[in-house]
């Protein structure tokens, strides 16, 4: 039984409302490291939705037609990991030979998105939550995005907050935290916005 | 042989992926009937509860089970049926649209379906602590003997958030915090009312 | 294994160098299953039986890894334990496999494994990695302890489910949703670090 929540209203809760990293706290780790700069966020976002785009999709495909027909599903955290990694590898390659330009800017966050949480995260999100391909695509592409606004969002606000004077104790990663925690108040705030039929 | 020489290398990740397998479907296999036996024993215990039966007693919910709970196929759907006090009450289970996925469960009503008997959760994949409450007593209990109307059951989002006690009104209180996933369960009521009520029909 | 070394290794990894709060490694799950007792224990528990048992492994089989392959050794290694914590958490405490859902999942990409593995089982011997994975993880646990315990009280009235608070208490919603999760820690990580700064060097 697959659940027909709408595609679209997939897409926009999982950018704003359900954001993968204010509500469900995927991929906190590379989240707070780069975020202290601004270029560097802009890049591993772009990196991430990509990555998060191809390998939920390949994912689900090895889930449906290799890991539940042979009743595999027990293994599955070892093959998403080897899966997604396989996919970076594949990807890191790929953009190597397209383009040296995108290969500057992406090529040295892909090997930190094999441990990105938010990567695997999503992954097992779409198995236990029994997702279609097209809400599959949706909610990956989605997930990408709102995680991508968000390190932009906080890369931004932490120039700022770095010149700030803040209690000792309370500097680099506690004030961050806090932050986060404002930046997470107001992705809630849109849950009015949108109204899932 | 090289340590870091090719045949090495392949050699060496073939024997770890091969053990770790091995070792782990193993595990899998000494412990697969237990997980069964258990989800079935969650189930039957479930519609239990959903006709007013709470048994506490795992050893004995598959013995109460059939002896309080009929099966009948009424125009394909399985319908649980029991009397109690010399009424008759039926249910199904049902499956719909969560926020973030199918909420199962199983719902009962009395023989004419004009007021809910039981309505209790099986799965869902809504979010810990908000969405998830779904699961709590005093939510589930706001359905128990509750008035089906005209229009079926209305949510009511601005009420306390303890549950709404007026078993008349046809109301229920949505859940602070999780008002998408409590529309959603009034949508399943409201459309397994609808379902309910043709089956009360052919019910002898 | 020395008595004194152990020692430090405890102190080392419960308080000056706390992956939490000092080293800022693996929140993602610290902050996603804190607002209940239960699952935080049964999280923390699981993180600690892996970290520690992934550290002893990997020590134990650290001269035969081919060095291309390392991580994607140490990564199977780590889901290997994940995966024995799944089927066990499935078979005996379904109800809290339940609550867990993806997170379980997730202690596979927890930065502290890694981490552990990479910094201290690779150069150390077996049981002295078991142990600084075993303490590493109880740094974890007690932080993500105390974290639920502000936070499953003020937002629900409870502890490990059950009622503390009288019966008018006005539960707190934010502490159940995500953004108190962020500030509670963040006030964890102020008190830690300035009662470390008072205590002077920890020599």
């Amino acid at each position: 039984m697959t659940p027909l929540v709408s595609p679209l209203a997939l897409f926009f809760a999982s950018i704003f409302t359900s954001n993968i990293l204010l509500a469900n706290f995927l991929g906190m780790c590379s989240f707070i490291s780069i975020s202290r700069d601004f270029n560097s966020s802009r890049g591993l976002g772009l990196a991430v939705t990509v990555v998060l785009s191809v390998t939920s999709i390949v994912n689900w495909f090895v889930l449906k037609y290799i890991l539940i027909p042979f009743d595999l599903l027990y293994l599955r955290f070892i093959v998403f990991i080897i899966v997604i990694a396989a996919v970076v590898q594949i990807l890191e390659m790929i953009i190597e030979r397209i383009s040296q330009n995108l290969y500057m800017t992406l090529g040295i966050f892909l090997p930190l998105i094999t441990v990105n949480c938010a990567i695997l995260g999503v992954v097992l999100f779409i198995d236990i939550r029994n997702y279609s391909l097209v809400q599959t695509f949706f909610y990956g592409v989605g997930s990408g995005l709102g995680w991508w606004l968000a390190i932009v969002l906080l890369a931004a606000i932490r120039e700022k907050v770095d010149k700030a004077p803040v209690p000792a104790g309370l500097k680099g990663i506690g004030i961050t935290l806090i932050t986060i925690g404002f930046m997470a108040m107001a992705f809630v705030g849109f849950s009015g916005m949108i109204n899932v039929q | 042989m090289k340590k870091d020489g090719i045949i090495y290398t392949i050699l060496f990740s073939f024997t770890a992926t091969f053990l770790v397998v091995l070792i782990l479907g193993f595990a899998y296999q000494s412990t697969s009937k237990k997980v069964s036996d258990h989800a079935g024993l969650i189930n039957r215990k479930v519609i239990l509860s959903a006709f007013g039966y709470e048994v506490t007693d795992e050893n004995r919910i598959n013995q109460d089970y059939s002896s309080i709970i009929k099966t009948v196929e009424i125009d394909g759907i399985e319908i649980y049926v029991t009397e109690k006090d010399g009424s008759l009450y039926f249910g199904k289970k049902f499956a719909g649209n969560g926020l973030w996925g199918t909420i199962t469960g199983v719902i009962a009503v009395n023989s004419t379906a004009d007021e809910i008997y039981g309505f209790k959760i099986l799965s869902h994949n809504e979010t810990p602590g908000l969405g998830a409450r779904i699961e709590e007593k005093w939510f589930l209990d706001q359905m128990k003997n509750e008035a089906i109307g005209p229009s079926g059951i209305s949510l009511n989002r601005n009420g306390s958030g303890k549950g709404d006690t007026d078993k008349s009104n046809s109301s229920i209180d949505a859940i602070t915090g999780a008002t998408q996933t409590s529309v959603f369960i009034s949508r399943i009521i409201n459309n397994e009312i609808k379902i309910l009520k043709k089956i009360a029909g052919k019910l002898k | 294994m020395n008595n004194n070394s152990a020692f430090k290794i405890l102190k080392e990894n419960l308080w000056w160098n706390n992956p939490v709060f000092i080293q800022v490694l693996g929140i993602c799950s610290a902050l996603a299953v804190t607002n209940n007792m239960t699952n935080t224990l049964t999280m923390g528990l699981g993180v600690t039986f892996v970290t520690g048992f992934s550290s002893f492994t990997i020590s134990l089989i650290k001269n035969m890894i081919p060095r291309k392959v390392r991580m994607i050794i140490q990564t199977l290694i780590i889901a290997f334990y994940v995966i024995i914590v799944d089927i066990i958490l499935k078979a005996y405490l379904p109800d809290i496999s339940k609550a867990l859902g993806p997170y379980v999942g997730l202690i596979i990409t927890n930065c502290i494994i890694m981490g552990r593995a990479e910094a201290f089982a690779q150069a150390n011997k077996p049981f002295i990695s078991l142990w600084d994975g075993l303490s590493s993880g109880a740094g974890y646990l007690s932080v993500l302890l105390s974290i639920a315990f502000i936070r499953e009280l003020l937002g629900f009235g409870t502890l490990f489910g059950y009622r503390i608070m009288p019966q008018g208490f006005m539960t707190w919603t934010i502490m159940i949703m995500a953004p108190s999760a962020f500030f509670v820690l963040a006030v964890f990580i102020w008190i830690g670090k300035t009662l470390q700064m008072k205590t002077g060097d920890r020599k």
